[in-house]
């Protein structure tokens, strides 16, 4: 008869013992896991459910991600106590960790409640178009640290709350109608009524401009070498940059019908020859 | 192609059912908008042009046609079916529109009035039982009622506010909207331009034209603004008026309070 004899190493031994030492624990985790994780989705739900078409999806992005820290540190407590960690201990540990990482997390601890300012006074939302420090862009999310700005030239910005809350920011679409104002120079030798009349008739014909509110037209005043004028058009937001291009170019052509003089600066250039004589001449003639 | 048409409406003989076959192209000029509509294989073909023009409000004519204008605007539909059906509809322009006389007309405290607006139609062309689009037949402009914060994008006319029931031009590209106003307040009601909410609108077809049901403003003394009654059925001026369809939407209530007028703030303040 044959008889096997081997050696179990002592390390299959020690895991074998600790795995029917722990078997227990380390299945309660992951029930305790899975179970806390979908409650924390199912309470979210219930918390947004009611309110879901009256709340801004910042709001609802709130609830969410408070609800699943939340319960990430319920999921950890439990877990640990299931390990059998006194909690004891561990929480003053964490107080003195607390501070340690409060010093350390300030700026994303500023950044945090900028983000609940700017969440519940709302000054945009996503899908707004805004300028906030000379970016403009269009409001792609708005996080518990940051916004995520899109840029025209589809660029991602992000911005740390903080920086929103000390800066300027605006609304670029708050409202659903605008006022885009033309300054205008136009020749000394010209009727200030003519003009008037003309820009109030360009603002007219355009199809974009909106009839009311009234178009602003004023002579603002009188210039170096021009007599300053303002036309305001108003417009609805989406049309601003067809009404640019539009009514720039029907200004110009407009006036150049007209006969009205645009003036624009005059350079001299001085050429200095040999024998010191001076020669001047203006490039635009 | 006219041996095909159906018996013409006895005021507005464009509105209907043609049949269009393929290959063929057919003209119509509707006021100042000239309307090809080309049947292809497959495709229907619709192309607009616009005139300029103010004083062509009412020309008509429908003519068969080899081309299409080269600077008109050309839209194309694909359609499974091989119908080749094609039918004219009047509908009311997509937003509501805001009517502004000339001259403001001042209805005194305690006393009522009534006139007639025009409201610039949109031509609702159907092929293949589909409905294909809605051209305007008039090129309105934008305008905007409310604040500068709030308010309601709107189309603009102008209007003659005619107070004579004889007087009313015979127009098929506009229906008319009876407006009765009844200023009980104790200050003169100034109308400048009011907000016909067409989409709350029945169209009908009588012998004066189309018209739209009758609006009723009614201004009370205080800071409230003026409410505002949909009536339904035939408009009183041609009681006999056929319906053409129903209203987009129902208004909130037979009477509810909406921004309609507007005015001077001063006298009245129901902007």
């Amino acid at each position: 008869m044959l008889a096997f004899e081997f050696e179990i190493p002592e390390q299959v031994l020690d895991f074998l013992e600790g795995a029917k030492t722990y078997w227990k624990p380390i299945v309660k985790s992951i029930a305790i896991l899975v179970i806390g994780l979908i409650l924390a989705r199912v309470i979210a739900g219930i918390l947004i459910g009611p309110w879901r078409g009256r709340m801004t999806p910042q709001a609802q992005l709130l609830i969410r991600k408070g609800t699943t820290y939340i319960a990430g540190l319920l999921i950890i407590v439990m877990i640990m106590s299931e390990f059998g960690v006194n909690l004891t201990t561990m929480i003053g540990a964490a107080g003195i960790a607390g501070i340690a990482i409060g010093f350390a997390a300030q700026t994303s601890l500023s950044n945090f409640i900028s983000g609940l300012f700017l969440i519940w006074e709302k000054p945009f939302q996503v899908g707004d178009v805004v300028s906030v420090s000379g970016q403009k862009g269009v409001v792609d999310s708005i996080d518990l640290l940051s916004l995520t700005l899109r840029t025209f030239d589809n660029l991602s910005v992000r911005i740390p709350n903080e920086t929103l809350v000390k800066t300027e920011v605006i609304n670029i679409t708050r409202f659903p109608i605008r006022r885009f104002d033309i300054l205008l120079g136009v020749g000394y030798s010209e009727d200030p009524e003519k003009i008037i009349e003309v820009l109030r008739d360009i603002a007219t014909r355009n199809h974009l401009v909106l009839d009311e509110p009234e178009p602003l037209v004023a002579f603002t005043g009188f210039g170096e070498s021009q007599l300053d004028f303002t036309l305001g058009v108003w417009h609805e937001r989406e049309d601003f940059v067809a009404l640019r291009n539009l009514i720039l170019s029907d200004i110009k052509k407009r006036f150049e019908a007209e006969g009205i003089e645009i003036p624009f600066p005059h350079r001299v250039v001085v050429r200095k020859t040999e024998g010191n004589e001076t020669e001047g001449f203006d490039p635009a003639e | 192609m006219n041996s095909a048409l159906p018996p013409p409406l006895p005021f507005s003989p464009f509105w209907g059912t043609y049949k269009i076959p393929v290959g063929e192209t057919c003209r119509w000029d509707l006021g100042p908008l000239s309307l090809w509509i080309r049947r292809s294989v497959g495709e229907w073909q619709i192309a607009t042009l616009r005139s300029d023009s103010e004083g062509c409000d009412h020309r008509w004519a429908l003519a068969q046609s080899d081309s299409i204008a080269p600077d008109a605007k050309i839209r194309r539909f694909a359609v499974e079916s091989e119908d080749d059906e094609l039918s004219l509809t009047p509908a009311f322009p997509i937003r509501s529109v805001v009517a502004k006389p000339a001259e403001p007309i001042e209805i005194p405290a305690a006393a009522k009035a009534h006139f007639f607006c025009g409201v610039p139609l949109s031509v609702k062309i159907s092929g293949s039982g589909k409905g294909l689009i809605a051209v305007p037949t008039r090129k309105l402009s934008k305008t905007w009622f409310g604040s500068a914060k709030e308010g309601e994008a709107c189309f603009g006319t102008s209007t003659r506010a005619v107070r004579d029931f004889q007087q009313l031009p015979k127009l098929g590209f506009r229906a008319l909207c009876p407006v009765r106003v009844l200023n009980r307040s104790s200050t003169p009601l100034r109308f400048e331009r009011i907000c016909l909410r067409v989409r709350f609108f029945d169209l009908y077809h009588g012998e004066k034209g189309l018209w739209s049901n009758e609006l009723g403003v009614i201004k009370e003394d205080g800071d409230d603004p003026s409410r505002i009654v949909y009536r339904r059925g035939a408009p009183p001026p041609d009681p006999g008026a056929a319906l053409i369809f129903n209203a987009a939407q129902k208004p909130p209530s037979d009477s509810f309070v909406a921004r309609t007028f507007s005015g001077i703030r001063s006298l009245m303040d129901i902007h």
